[in-house]
C-alpha cells in the first residue's frame, strides 16, 4: 500500500479527534534543528467543515483489538486498515512541516495487540523524528489507556502535549459504550502526566537543562450526544477535570451516528452542534471569565437554553447584578456583562484612566452594544436602554440557533425547530415558531 | 502652530522618509493637507513640497517616539507605516501631533479620533501577518523553499523573525507579488530585496506529490456532516487561496499549477 492511501486512511479514522491547537508551548529555534513552536499556536488551514487545520493529525495504526461501539475503528467494524512504518510517518512529517503545511504532529493510535505494544510503537516514530529527522515542531501525542507509566513517562519526555480521551461523560456510560475502558485505566495516566508535569517544573526549577515533560500539559475530550448524560453533568465534570488534574484544555464533540446499535442513537440522527457550541461557550466562561459550573447551570435547569449563549442566559437571570458601571466597576464585573469580552474588558480598565467612557467610545474598545447596552450605565448614558424585558430577550437571542439560508435551517438548528421542520413544516416558519416560543419562555421565566 | 495648509508633502515612500516629513511639520510648524510618496503623487492643485529624507533627522523623530511618548508608540507608528490603511501618513502625523502633548496616555487613548486610526491599522496589519504565518506555502525547488504571497498590508519584514527561526537552516525566499519584494534567508542571513517578477524550474514529482499529500488529508479530514463552507470562508479569506493547494479549485490541474491567474480570487 502506498504512503497516500494509507494517510487517506489513517486521516480518516481519526477525524473524530477534535483538538487540533498547537499552543501551549514556547521553543525557540535550537541549532541543528527544524522548528520552533508558537504559545498561541497556528492555524494552517481550514478544512471543509470549517474547522482549524493545524497538526497533521492521524492515528499510527487503525488495528483494533477494542470494540468501542461509538467509534469507527472498533474491531467489528468493516473499514480499511493501515498502519504507517514510523519512517513513513515521519518523513511525512517533515515534507509537511517543510512546506508550511503544519506546526506539527498529532499523534494517535489504534490499540494493535496492546496497550504496551501501540505506545512502544508511537514511541519509535517519535523517536525517530526527534533525533534523526530533528524535528523541534509541535507533536500532541494521545497515551493508550492501560499501558505502562514507564511508557507515559517516555512519550511525555517526546511530546509537548499529551492526552487521554475521557471518551463518555460517565462511569456507566463508559462501561456500557466501551467495555474494554475503564474509568481507572484512563484517569490512572490524565494523573500520572500530571504529576510528571508538576515534578518536571520543579527539576527545571532547579537544573535549567532538565528534559521537559509535556510543556503544553495534557487536554481529553468526551463525546456528547451518544449517552445520555445533561449538560449539568458534563460541565461539572469539565470543571474538576481542571480543578483536580490541571488540565489544559477539554474538548467535546458533538457525537456522528457511525454504527446501528441499541444502546447509541439512531443512525439519522444529527449531531448536536449546538449544543456542542454552548458547551465550548461555557467552558470559556469557567477558564477566562471567573463563572462557576453551579452558576451557569444550577438547580432551575440541567441544560442549557439553546437560544441564549451561557453568559446571556446568566444575565438574564440576574437582574440584580445589573447595572454595571463600566467607569467604576472591577474587571471581575465587566466581565459579566454581555457584549463586553476579556479583551474590551481589558481595554475598559486602561482607557477609563484617562477619561470617563461614552458609549462611542467603548464601542470603539470592541464592545458590543446591542448587548450591553441593557446591561450598563457610563457617562453619557445614566440608565441602561429602558425597555420591556421581551425587548431585551429579543435582543440577547443568538441568531445562531433559528437562522434560516435559502430556505434551509442551520446545523445549529436549535432541536425544536429541528422537530417542527422534520415534521413537515416550512424552515423559515419552524424557526420562527421555535424563536417565538423560546421569547415567551424566557419573558415568563425571569 | 498654524492650522491645516493647502501643500502637500512629498517623499520617497520609505519609513526614514516619512520620518523626516513629520520632522519638517513640528519643526517648521506647518500641517500639511497630506502626505504622499513621490511615486503615488497625482497632479493636484495644492502646492507640493518634497521632503529629503536626512538619516538624523529621521534619528530624532524615532528617539522622540519612546522618550516623549512610550515605547510602544515606536511599533504603533511602525505597524501603521507597514500597513495598508488609507492615509497612513496623515494618521501618524495627527496622531503624534497629539501624542507629543499628551504623552503616554494617548496610548491608552484607543477610543479617541487621533489615536483609533493607528490602533486600527496595527490590528489589520497583525492580522495579516498572523493568517500569513499559518496560510503561507512554500515549495521546493532543489533543496530551496520558495513561496509566494499577495498581502494588502507591507508583511515581509514581520515574517522575517518567525520564518528565519523556524527554517534556520533551510534555504528560502518569499516573494511578495503586491509590494514586488521579497525576503530571502540564505547562509543564515536574511535580506529584504526589490523583485520585479520570480520565475521558478517547473516542480518535481516529489513536490507535486507532497501537494497531492496534503491535500488528501486536507479533503479526508473534514466531517461531511458538519461542512461548513461559510465557516470556512470566514476563518480562511479566499484571497489567500491561490498557493494553498488543499482548497478547492481546479483540482488535479491546480496541483501542477505553480501559480494561479490573477483572477482567480474573483471567481
Ligand atoms: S480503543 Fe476504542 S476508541 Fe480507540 S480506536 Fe479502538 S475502538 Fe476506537
Amino acid at each position: 500500500m502506498d504512503v497516500l492511501k494509507k494517510l487517506e486512511i489513517l486521516t480518516d479514522s481519526a477525524k473524530y479527534d477534535v483538538a487540533c491547537t498547537s499552543s501551549g508551548s514556547d521553543r525557540g529555534p535550537a541549532a541543528g534543528k527544524l522548528g520552533t513552536t508558537a504559545p498561541a499556536g497556528i492555524c494552517h488551514s481550514f478544512s471543509a467543515d470549517g474547522r482549524c487545520i493545524s497538526l497533521l493529525k492521524v492515528l499510527m495504526n487503525n488495528y483494533c483489538i477494542y470494540d468501542c461501539k461509538y467509534c469507527v475503528n472498533r474491531r467489528s467494524n468493516d473499514v480499511p486498515r493501515a498502519a504507517f512504518t514510523p519512517r513513513e510517518l515521519a518523513e511525512l512529517t517533515i515534507g509537511f512541516y517543510r512546506r508550511n503545511y503544519i506546526e506539527g504532529l498529532f499523534l494517535s493510535s489504534a490499540v494493535i495487540r496492546s496497550p504496551d505494544d501501540t505506545m512502544e510503537l508511537m514511541i519509535r516514530a517519535l523517536e525517530l523524528l526527534r533525533t534523526e529527522y530533528k524535528f523541534n515542531g509541535y507533536i500532541h501525542a494521545k497515551t493508550i489507556p492501560g499501558a505502562d507509566p514507564a511508557l507515559v513517562e517516555k512519550l511525555g519526555l517526546l511530546a509537548d502535549r499529551l492526552s487521554v480521551n475521557i471518551e463518555l461523560p460517565s462511569e456507566r456510560s463508559l462501561s456500557l459504550l466501551a467495555p474494554d475502558k475503564t474509568k481507572q485505566a484512563i484517569l490512572a495516566p490524565m494523573r500520572l502526566v500530571q504529576q510528571g508535569v508538576e515534578q518536571n517544573r520543579a527539576e527545571l526549577a532547579v537544573y535549567r537543562s532538565a528534559p521537559r515533560f509535556a510543556p503544553a500539559g495534557q487536554s481529553t475530550q468526551m463525546i456528547v450526544g451518544a449517552s445520555p448524560e445533561t449538560d449539568r453533568q458534563i460541565l461539572r465534570l469539565t470543571e474538576s477535570l481542571y480543578q483536580r488534574y490541571s488540565l489544559k484544555r477539554v474538548f467535546f464533540s458533538a457525537y456522528i451516528p457511525v454504527a446501528e446499535n441499541a444502546l447509541l442513537p439512531s443512525l439519522d440522527t444529527k449531531p448536536p452542534l449546538l449544543r456542542e457550541h454552548r458547551l465550548y461557550q461555557a467552558d470559556w466562561l469557567l477558564r477566562f471569565y471567573g463563572f462557576s459550573a453551579d452558576e451557569i447551570l444550577d438547580d432551575t435547569a440541567e441544560n442549557f437554553n439553546p437560544y441564549l449563549d451561557p453568559k446571556c442566559n446568566w444575565a438574564v437571570h440576574h437582574p440584580e447584578f445589573f447595572p454595571v458601571d463600566v467607569n467604576r466597576a472591577p474587571y471581575e464585573d465587566l466581565l459579566r456583562v454581555p457584549g463586553i469580552g476579556v479583551v474590551s474588558a481589558r481595554r475598559i480598565r486602561t482607557a477609563r484612566r484617562e477619561s470617563a467612557l461614552t458609549l462611542a467610545g467603548l464601542k470603539r474598545l470592541g464592545v458590543v452594544l446591542k448587548r450591553a447596552r441593557y446591561f450598563i450605565v457610563c457617562a453619557d448614558s445614566a440608565r441602561p436602554l429602558p425597555v420591556s424585558r421581551e425587548e431585551t430577550v429579543r435582543a440577547l437571542l443568538d441568531p445562531k440557533a433559528y437562522s434560516v439560508t435559502c430556505e434551509q435551517l442551520s446545523m445549529f438548528a436549535a432541536p425544536d425547530i429541528q422537530t417542527l421542520a422534520a415534521s413537515g413544516m416550512s424552515a423559515r416558519k419552524a424557526a420562527d415558531e421555535g424563536k417565538e416560543n423560546a421569547v415567551s419562555c424566557l419573558v415568563k421565566a425571569i | 502652530m498654524s492650522g491645516e495648509s493647502d501643500l502637500i508633502y512629498l517623499y520617497d515612500g520609505s519609513y526614514e522618509g516619512m520620518l523626516c516629513c513629520v520632522y519638517e511639520s513640528v519643526y517648521g510648524r506647518e500641517v500639511p493637507a497630506d502626505i504622499v510618496p513621490e511615486n503615488e503623487a497625482e497632479p493636484t492643485l495644492f502646492c507640493t513640497k518634497y521632503i529629503e529624507t536626512d538619516l538624523e533627522h529621521a534619528q530624532r523623530v524615532q528617539r522622540s517616539l519612546a522618550r516623549k511618548i512610550a515605547p510602544a508608540a515606536e511599533d504603533l507608528v511602525r505597524d501603521t507605516f507597514f500597513s495598508c490603511a488609507d492615509g497612513k501618513e496623515r494618521k501618524i502625523l495627527r496622531f503624534l501631533l497629539f501624542a507629543y502633548r499628551a504623552g503616554d496616555a494617548a496610548l491608552r487613548m484607543r477610543a479617541h479620533d487621533c489615536v483609533a486610526p493607528l490602533y486600527e491599522a496595527q490590528r489589520a496589519l497583525r492580522n495579516e501577518v498572523h493568517l500569513l504565518l499559518g496560510f503561507l506555502r512554500f515549495s521546493e525547488y532543489d533543496g530551496v523553499l520558495v513561496a509566494r504571497i499577495r498581502p494588502k498590508n507591507f508583511v515581509l519584514p514581520y515574517l522575517q523573525p518567525h520564518f528565519c527561526a523556524r527554517f534556520a537552516g533551510e534555504t528560502f525566499l518569499i516573494y511578495d507579488k503586491t509590494h514586488k519584494a521579497a525576503l530571502v534567508w540564505q547562509d543564515r542571513r536574511a535580506r529584504l530585496v526589490a523583485l520585479d517578477n520570480l520565475e521558478t524550474p517547473p516542480e518535481s514529482e516529489e513536490e507535486l506529490s507532497f501537494r497531492r499529500m496534503w491535500r488528501t488529508f486536507s479533503d479526508t479530514i473534514a466531517i461531511a456532516l458538519r461542512e461548513n463552507p461559510r465557516c470556512r470562508m470566514t476563518h480562511c479569506p479566499k484571497r489567500y487561496w491561490s498557493e494553498m493547494w488543499e482548497m478547492p479549485g481546479g483540482e488535479e490541474e491546480k496541483l501542477k499549477m505553480r501559480s494561479l491567474p490573477e483572477d482567480f480570487t474573483k471567481s
